[in-house]
Parts: C-alpha cells; structure tokens; sequence
C-alpha cells in the first residue's frame, strides 16, 4: 500500500513535467545561446538571451501578424457574445414560432464535419468575395452554438420578473439583454470568451486556405510558412513560436480552473 | 393617477381558462386589494392591468381611456414584485433610474427625481450601495423607490411583502399605506393574506377559481360575505359553517343540522317568516363566526352543544377547538375558559350573527327578493 | 410562409388584433425572437449549411470554380477517386491512425484520471491536471515547431530518449513506417488532456456513496476498478471513443506541419502521413480539383455523421457529465 501511494505521488509529479516539457523547451531555445538545439546533452536552464525574440519582434513582420492575430481574435470575441446573447435569449424567453427548429440548427452545427465542409465553404467564399479579408477569418466563427446554449442556459435562471420590470418601464428588448441579461450571466461571458479566445488565437486550417495575403496572415500561418522558409534558423522560430504561445500560456495560467470545467461540461466538440 | 376599468375582460391560457369575463371599476386614488388562494387569477387580473398579460376578451380603461391594446410602457404603471426585481449588479440608485435613463430624460433631471423619493422612503444614504447589501425591508422601499420615480398613474404591488417576516410585514404595512395616503396614486395590490388585505384597503376584491366572488370595503365583507367561500377566507379561525336543512316545524321552521338530525332548531318567528320565502324543506348551510358565541343579543340565540378539545391562549384572548357531535367547532373569546375538557358546553349565537347560504353556497340575503332559482 | 399570411390577414394595428389574444402578440413576439436569431441564423446558413448543401451539388457536377459551365456526371467523381492509388492509400492511413491512436488514447486518457482522481484531493491536485491539459489548448503550429525538433533524429530529444534505454535510433518524420507513428505522438500529447478532463468529469458523476460502499467492502486497486470505475464509466468510455475517432479523423493541422517544408511535402514522406483530410486539401487547393475533392468529402461527411449520431445518441442518453 505505501509503496503504491508513493508511485502515484511520483507519477502525479513527473507526468505533468513530461507535459510541460515541450513548451519549456521552446521557452529554453527561443533564450538559450546560438546553437543551443544542437548541443547534447540538451541544455536544460534558460539563458535568457532576450536578443532573438526582440528581433523577431522589431525585424521582421511579425508585429504585423501578431497585429492580425489579435484582431482577429477580439472581433471574434466581440461578435460571438453579441450573437450568442441574442440568440440564447430568443431560445430562453421567447416562445417565437420556429423555436425548436432554430434549436435543432443551433446543435446541427456542431455535428457537421468541419474537414468535408471546407471545399464548399471555400466555394461561398470565394463567391462571396471574402477570400483574401479579415471578414472571412472573423464573420464565419462569428457564431458559435456552444455559447448559445451557454447563454440560454444562464438566461433562463434569471427571474422572469427581471424582464418584466424592464417591459413596464419601458427599457427595450436589446437594451434589457446587454445592460441587465448579460452581466447576470457572467460565467457564460467568461466561458465564451475564453473558448472563443483559444479557438480564434490558434486558428491555422482556415486561414491556410481561405488567404493567402501575408497582409491578413495570422500568427499560426505565418509560422508555418517562417518554419518551411528557415527551417534552421531554430532560435528565431522557437522566439516566433514562443510569441504565438505567450498569451495562450499566460491567459491559462490565471483560468485554467475556468477552462478546464468549461471544456468538462461545455465544449464537447473541440477539434484537435 | 388614474381610474381603472374592466370591460367583460377574460384571460384563457391556450384552452385554460385563469380569468373568467369580468366587469371591474376602480375609481382615481383607491386602494384596492385583490385577495385569494394561489392559482385563483388574482396575478393575472394585476398583469393585465400592468400590460404583461393581453385580455382574451374585453376592454381595459384607464381614465375612460383603452388601454389594452397599448404595450407596458405606454400605460405609465409602477409595479412592485414579490421578489423585488431589483438587478443585483446595479447600484441602488442605477436600479433607480434605470428605466427613466431608458426614456431619455436629462440625466441632472433623473438624478434629482431618484434623491427626491429616497428622501421620502429614507433610502437616501443607501443610493451608492447594491442590493446585496440591504435588509429585506430595505430592498422593499427600493423597488417601491423605483416604481414611484415614474410618477406612476396606478400602482401595481404583486405580494410585495411576503418575502418578509411578520414585525417588518406590519411595519411596512403601514408604511406602503402611508405612502398612499401621501400620493393618492390608485393602487391595486395583490396578496394571499386575508390580514394585509382587511388592514390596507379601501375595498378588497375577493378571486377565487378565476371569478371574482365579491367586491366590497373590509367591513361589508367581513359582514355579509356573497358566499362560504369569502365567508370562510376572512377571520381567524374562520368562521363555522354547519350543513343541514329548513325542515317545518309546528307553526314554524326549524334547522336540522346533517350531523346531527335528531337536534332540530326552531328558527325565530321574524327569520322563519322570511326564511320560508327563500328556501322550503331544502338543503342550507348556517354559519357563524367564532367570536359570535356568547355575545349578548337582544333578540332569541341558536342553542349547540359543544365539546372543547384544545385550548390555545393568545393572550388578549383564548381560541378554543371542539366539536359538535363529529363537526368541528371554533370559538374565540375574551373570557377564560374553564380548563375541563370533554365537558358538555351549551352554546349560545345570537340568531342575527347567524349567516345564511343556499346549497351551492352562495349567501341567503333575506333583505333582497327572493332568487329566481329557488322559485321554480 | 404561415407567418407572413397572418400577417396579411390580421394587421397588428387592427383593433381586432390584441382581443384574439394571439395573432397580434404572437406574431410580435414571434418578430422579435427572429431578430434576435438573425445574426447567428444567417452565419450558420452561410457558412455552414449552404456549404453542407453545396457539397451535394458539387460532387455530382464535373465543376470549376472560375467557370459558370458545370455539367451533370452522377456518380462520375466517385468512379475517377475510385481510380486513383493515392485514395485508397489515404483512406487506409486515415483508418490505421485512427484505429491506433484511438485507443491507445482512450487508455492513457482513463489511466490518468484514475490517477489524477486521487490526486485532486491532495495539494496540487488541480496543478497537476492543468499541466497535462494544457497541450490541448496550446496553437498546434508553434507547438508542432519543437516536435519537429524532437523528432530530428541527429539532434533530437526523442532519439537521445531511445539511446539512453538502449533501444535503435530512428528516423522519425523522415522514415515512411515512423512519420504517422510520430504524429500519434504529438497528438496524443496535444489531446490526451481533453479526453482525461472528461473521464475525470465521468469520475465526479459517480456518487460517493457507491465508491464508499466498495472501499467498506475492502475493495482497492485493480478490484476497485474492475467492479466500480469500470461498469459506472461505460458510458463515457464509448463517448470518448467515438468523439476521439470523429477528432482524428479530421486531423490536419499537426500532419501538415508536422511533415511539412523538407520532408517531401506534407502527406509524406511517400504519402505514409496523407490521411482524408490532407488529401482532400491537397486535391481542392493545391490541384484545383474541386468536383474530386468534394466526392472525397462527402465519404468523409458521411463517415464522420454516422459517428457524430452515434455520440450524439449515447450523450443524450447518458447525461453524466454536466
């Protein structure tokens, strides 16, 4: 019995460190010394040569992806909860005609393949003269079923005689759900936001196909196209990698409490 | 401020009937209540005063004027909740002045207004705090707050007190009839409570199974109930109610009571006389009110006997339960009673403090003529 | 088309309106709540259901992009994928990836729950189980980058790993048996987290009273999960499974950058990594053959729907984890 507790304590230690290997490698590279991938036995402590990321940072276009990425990210940030919250009032409180239908939609969604969908989609795009914009990375995620029915569902707590109130007194349907509905149901704005946030951030497929301007790239694409172009340039793509990691690392840092239970019961879907 | 009236208005639920057509006036600065038990279409009526609910049927005016037709806002009601409705996330005075904001009124305007009437409910040293932080009483000057920085024309109160205990129920009781007195604003309030309904209004309106069964000041409903059911839902214990049925009796009637066949009770000349016009050898119900036992009469008193069971002391006065034969009886008196259970009482009721109700309950008004029904 | 009848008939102005107690106030709810779905309405329409139809229309027309013209050919694409060895090749990677990945995945997923169930209660529990999900929300490219890097068979950690248990040294991504191999690895890193945060959640869902019940019994180890944590995570079990294979069955991301840039292209080396996804992307935007592309995603469309149903029925029937 002891013997099998202490092996778990020791698994529970050094399974999570495995895990985190990788990424603190990366953070080793992108700051060790000019040559450091090479060297066996592998470096292990950091040297913090901050030289790279600052050029990658100043020299090259990556402000301008990184540029990109972040608006990108917050456009879709800010759509996906203007329609969730709409559309998961309309589902909570208003019994309109359709409502089961529109229901049924909203779940449909999430069963589509996204891998078959991707030539057609392309298709409308292109007829759409979307190809080639910042609308076609952003619009398109723009609505997003899981916050919908994570809406719905804190919506429909709130008291019916929040909404009641507001009608006497005159306050309008849409003035209602942002003043008053939304912030009531602040665990669903966290939650979408912060999914919404790792899915726009690490977005690469959809760009890779739908642009090729290296004026809307995001930061994923553009590593990918760094990564074929200078592929032994290790320091600099570990530093460009880092800077595409940074924010997924620090905002999980401070939530992943939040993101971890927001996956558990709520995204269900995710795609690898 | 503004009268208030019901034209044939029903309200149906799919096929489910909450409010059976009704005609209803309330003049400009009543206070009217709407009692009765959960699930009668007290709410509803007050909903569809408020323009939450639209009428299946009829018209509803205020001032003479319609308004069914015209949505919530536009009516220019104030309404208080059972639960306050007050938005935990805002400020005492953002919940204020939440819906004048809506209705573009300067801002310096609004401000004074939500100063002026937290003055009047002494909630100004509350206005930067959020609901979180205030009593219960508290919270219900708030949302009285805010329906009154609208200036309403009627004033909507659904239960408004029964989150509340009872010290702070009282208090606030008279606080809200206080406040009425002050403003005059018409006022319908809704509750469940017989007390609160009695002490505040100037008429109550007793619902019951989506039917009003009778509109009339505290007094007259107290007095002379329209039926057992209004009967019974006012005064605590309520009031006994004994079936039985008008059997001739030498020259005159007498009572039979069903539990209790062999007890006949000769009815006094002057009610027999008239009770004869009303029903003949038919089934009737005689109540009376606990607190009628005993009291000094003029006239001839109805004899039962009565067995005390429980006694409960109230202080002021003492509430005794018994029975007769296997019919519950209560009493409430002022003089102590004798402390020995199972003992054979005789009691006496004064037969002008004797109700009378048909068969399908409904009261025997021996003053009016006779009913068209019983005739045939 | 009924709304826009009644409309017609019943004027919402019309004093009759607001009495009927409906057409009036229900076609003005029923106006409101469209407004409220509109923006996301047409988003899906747009960008998810169209396509979904297209995809139909696409696969039976031999059809260009840049030209109007598109003629009828059945079955026709079908019959030319048929033709082409790449296809088949495809579809027999795409089935060996899933069918080892899955579950080996599953297994580690259920293994770390167990372990990390345990581990919750304890101080730094929750430390633990964040380390081994963070992968999953890590960018896939950057994280690919040091994979790459892993997988170098002169310098990299995977090799130095093999060396230090005396075990031969491989090529990795560069050999046609190992590529798809080592981007089971990578996947296996990127995703294990999400699948174990789910059996986790499948493990919170057991009540109490049944673990406590065993554990009186004298149940522990490997008899504890035999007769409690194995029969009560059926469920999720199956939910997992299938949920893992619908995820691997449309990996693109890693395999791409993965096998990328100098290793032959992505797909390779010799198209041992060129799994469903990665042909129909290829077929569609790099050789501009949409018709054929379509017909390849139509076989995936319906394969990955028949799972998604599957899971669907299963998570419907047992609503354990929410």
């Amino acid at each position: 019995m002891r013997n099998a507790f202490r092996l778990r304590t020791l698994l529970l230690i050094v399974l999570p460190v495995l895990f985190f290997i990788p990424i603190y490698w990366t953070f080793v590279i992108a700051v060790g010394y000019h040559g450091a991938a090479y060297h066996l036995p592998p470096v292990w402590t950091p040297l913090f040569h901050w030289g790279p990321i600052i050029y990658v940072l100043t020299h090259t276009h990556w402000p301008r992806y990184v540029f990109n990425t972040v608006g990108i990210t917050a456009a879709t940030i800010v759509l996906v909860l203007f329609t969730s919250a709409l559309a998961g009032y309309a589902l909570a409180e208003i019994p309109f005609k359709g409502h089961s239908l529109y229901f049924l939609l909203v779940i449909g969604v999430m069963m589509l393949p996204q891998q078959a969908l991707l030539v057609p989609q392309y298709v409308v795009l292109f007829h759409l003269h979307m190809l080639n914009t910042y609308a076609a990375m952003v619009i398109p995620f723009a609505a997003n079923s899981s916050s919908i029915f994570l809406f719905r569902q804190f919506f429909k707590k709130i008291p019916v005689s929040f909404h009641e109130i507001a009608r006497i007194e005159g306050v309008s349907t849409l003035r209602y759900i942002f003043r008053v509905a939304m912030p009531l149901a602040k665990p669903a704005v966290a939650t979408s936001v912060l999914l919404t946030f790792i899915a726009a951030w690490n977005q690469f497929q959809w760009p890779l196909i739908m642009t090729n301007s290296p004026q809307i790239q995001p930061i994923e694409l553009a590593l990918s196209h760094y990564m074929q172009t200078y592929e032994a340039n290790w320091r600099e793509l570990a530093s460009a990698a880092l800077i595409a990691l940074s924010p997924i690392l620090i905002v999980f840092a401070f939530t992943q409490k939040h993101i971890v239970q927001a996956v558990a019961g709520g995204d269900l879907n995710a795609k690898d | 401020m503004a009268s208030i009236e019901f034209r044939n208005v029903s309200k149906m639920f799919g096929s489910q009937r909450v409010l059976a057509p009704t005609h209803l006036g309330i003049p400009n600065g009543e206070f009217f209540t709407v009692v009765g038990p959960s699930g009668s279409g007290k709410s509803t009526l007050l909903r569809l005063i408020a323009g939450l609910e639209v009428p299946s049927t009829g018209e509803i005016l205020f001032d003479g004027e319609r308004v069914d037709n015209k949505p919530a806002y536009s009516r220019n009601v104030g309404m208080v909740f059972q639960n306050y409705a007050i938005y935990p996330h805002m400020t005492i005075s953002q919940n204020m002045s939440f819906g004048l904001e809506a209705q573009k009124i300067p801002k310096a305007q609004i401000n004074q207004k939500v100063k002026e009437v937290a003055k009047i409910l002494e909630i100004d040293g509350l206005l930067a705090k959020r609901p979180g932080q205030l009593s219960g009483g508290q919270k219900q000057r708030v949302a009285l707050g805010r329906a009154l920085v609208r200036n309403p024309r009627v004033f909507l109160m659904d239960e408004p007190l029964s989150n509340l205990d009872t010290q702070l129920r009282e208090r606030m009781r008279k606080e809200i009839r206080l406040l009425h007195e002050t403003f005059q604003i018409t006022t319908v309030y809704v509750t469940h409570d017989q007390t609160e309904a009695m002490t505040m209004a100037d008429r109550i309106c007793v619902v019951n199974g989506g039917e009003i069964q009778q509109i009339g000041t505290p007094e007259d409903i107290y007095q002379h109930p329209a039926n057992i059911f209004v009967a019974k839902f006012f005064g605590s214990p309520a009031m006994n109610v004994i079936a039985g049925r008008l059997v001739p009796y030498k020259e005159t009637l007498a009572f039979e009571p069903e539990h209790d066949p062999e007890r006949l009770s000769p009815l006094p000349a002057d009610l027999a006389a008239r009770g004869r016009e009303h029903v003949l050898d038919g089934p009737v119900f005689l109540g009376f009110r606990p607190e009628a036992v005993g009291q000094e009469t003029s006239g001839t008193a109805w004899e039962i006997p009565f067995v005390p069971v429980t006694i409960e002391s109230l202080g002021s006065h003492y509430q005794i339960h018994g029975q007769w034969c296997d019919q519950p009886i209560s009493l409430s008196t002022s003089i102590r009673p004798v402390r020995e259970r199972h003992k054979v009482l005789n009691l006496l009721i004064p037969w002008t403090d004797v109700h009378w109700f048909y068969e399908d309950g409904s009261r025997i008004n021996f003053a009016a003529p006779v009913r068209v029904r019983q005739e045939a | 088309m009924a709304q826009a009848r009644s409309l017609t008939q019943n004027p919402p102005q019309s004093a009759s309106a607001a009495r009927s107690d409906s057409w009036g106030t229900r076609i003005k709810t029923s106006i409101l709540g469209y407004g409220l779905i509109l923006p996301s309405l047409l988003v899906f329409l747009t960008f998810f259901y169209g396509p979904a139809i297209f995809l139909a229309y696409i696969a039976f027309f031999h059809w260009n992009i840049f030209s109007a013209n598109s003629t009828f050919v059945g079955l026709g694409n079908f019959l030319k994928l048929f033709h082409q060895p790449v296809f088949w090749q495809s579809l027999l990677n795409t089935a060996y990836y899933v069918v080892v990945l899955v579950p080996v995945t599953a297994l580690l997923a259920l293994a770390l729950a167990l372990l990390l169930r345990e581990g919750l209660s304890r101080r730094g529990g929750g430390i633990s189980r964040a380390f081994i999900f963070l992968p999953h929300v890590t960018p896939v490219v950057a994280t690919s980058i040091i994979w790459v890097w892993i997988f170098n068979p002169q310098f990299g950690l995977a090799n130095t790993v093999l060396h230090f248990l005396h075990l031969p040294a491989l090529n990795w991504l560069e050999s046609v048996h190992w590529a798809l191999p080592s981007v089971m690895v990578y996947t296996l890193w990127h995703s294990v987290g999400l699948y174990t945060v789910l059996f986790l959640a499948g493990l919170a869902s057991i009540p109490r009273s049944v673990i406590e019940a065993a554990t009186t019994d004298g149940a522990h180890g490997w008899r504890m999960f035999k007769r409690v944590f194995w029969p009560m995570l059926g469920p999720i079990t199956f939910f997992v499974v299938v949920l893992a294979s619908i995820n691997t069955m449309q990996t693109f991301s890693q395999i791409y950058t993965l096998t990328g840039g100098p290793h032959g292209g992505a797909g390779g080396p010799a198209f041992s990594t060129t799994t469903d996804s990665l042909l129909i992307y290829q077929t569609a935007f790099l050789y501009l053959h949409f018709s054929l592309a379509s017909a390849m995603s139509i076989i995936l469309f319906i394969l990955i729907m028949t799972l998604t149903l599957i899971q669907k029925w299963v998570a419907d029937r047992f609503v354990f984890y929410r």
